[in-house]
């Protein structure tokens, strides 16, 4: 038997293990029963994991986004009279910058490694191309900055690549074209 | 203003490389860079024949130029696509094209095609 501190700051109960959820308690609520040093969030105390788990963050796809607006839909079935209370379960919550708007995929910049593996700097462009491919990986998960950092790196050492690669084309020509032309003349 | 920049250089490296690979043949002069590869293992790189490529090409035999790499052939159509997106002004047509052309599985599927072509070149002798 819980009690456990209610939206208007009070302390309530008891009721049963089971029961939280449905009396509006969430992961981050303060529970106490009997034994307990002190007051702890729900979502720390052992016997509750099962209840409290933090959830997985969800798999955003861009087109229903949409319809989770900061909170999920069974947390709100859950507590229909803690509206205040809501802002307080970060646990549950998706990160603030991926509510309500429609996040776009980053561009892979694959076509930079391409160019580089196939004519400029083959190590540098591989790491390039393994790059591109994890920034659908973590887009498909909801990473979005990270999927942010993939891009910027596939971007990056193809850019690297493709820069050494051209410097060292010149040089080439620059060495060997103009002895040849020495000798020829 | 990055397009606009970006679309200069663009030109430029393309008339210097036209003009180049027309006036050279890179299998005669010697102001053509060579593979670092092949020059140290004897092995060809999966780039190797792209320049003798675009000499055949501008000298009006394709069949030719696709002999010499047969993998760069291939993937050209889906470089020119893509990298058009980077030039055109964004659009849903852009978008749409790197959100296809442009996902992991085109990556995993290139990475595939090039380890390939990289043994079977060698082994073949293409």
């Amino acid at each position: 038997m819980y009690y456990y501190i209610n939206s208007a700051g009070q302390q309530a109960g008891p009721v049963q293990a089971n029961q939280l959820a449905a009396n509006g308690v969430t992961g981050d609520t303060l529970v106490w029963k009997a034994g307990m040093s002190q007051w702890t969030k729900a979502a720390e105390v052992a016997e509750l994991q099962p209840f409290f788990f933090q959830q997985p963050r969800p798999n955003y796809q861009p087109n229903y986004q949409p319809q989770n607006q900061g909170y999920q839909p069974q947390a709100q079935a859950y507590q229909p009279q803690n509206q205040a209370y809501q802002p307080q379960n970060t646990g549950y919550q998706p990160q603030p910058q991926n509510t309500g708007m429609i996040q776009k995929k980053p561009d892979n910049n694959m076509v930079w490694a391409v160019v580089c593996t196939i004519c400029c700097c083959i190590p540098l462009g591989a790491y390039s191309i393994y790059c591109a491919a994890q920034v659908d990986s973590a887009f498909r998960k909801g990473d979005y900055a990270i999927a942010e950092d993939w891009s910027r790196k596939a971007k990056k050492w193809a850019t690297w690549g493709i820069v050494l690669g051209l410097i060292a084309n010149v040089l080439y020509m620059i060495i060997y074209g103009a002895e040849a032309f020495s000798q020829f003349s | 203003m990055r397009k606009y920049g970006l679309w200069v250089l663009v030109a430029v490296a393309v008339v210097a490389a036209v003009w180049f690979y027309y006036r050279f043949d890179p299998s005669q002069t010697s102001w053509s860079p060579k593979c670092v590869m092949l020059a140290l293992t004897g092995y060809k790189c999966p780039g190797c024949g792209t320049q003798r490529m675009y000499y055949n090409l501008l000298h009006g035999h394709p069949l030719k130029a696709i002999s010499y790499n047969y993998f760069a052939a291939l993937l050209a159509p889906y470089l020119l696509v893509l990298a058009s997106t980077y030039l055109a002004p964004a659009s849903s047509y852009t978008q749409w094209v790197r959100r296809h052309l442009a996902t992991r599985w085109a990556a995993y599927t290139y990475a595939a095609l090039y380890i390939l072509w990289w043994f079977l070149r060698n082994l073949l002798g293409l």
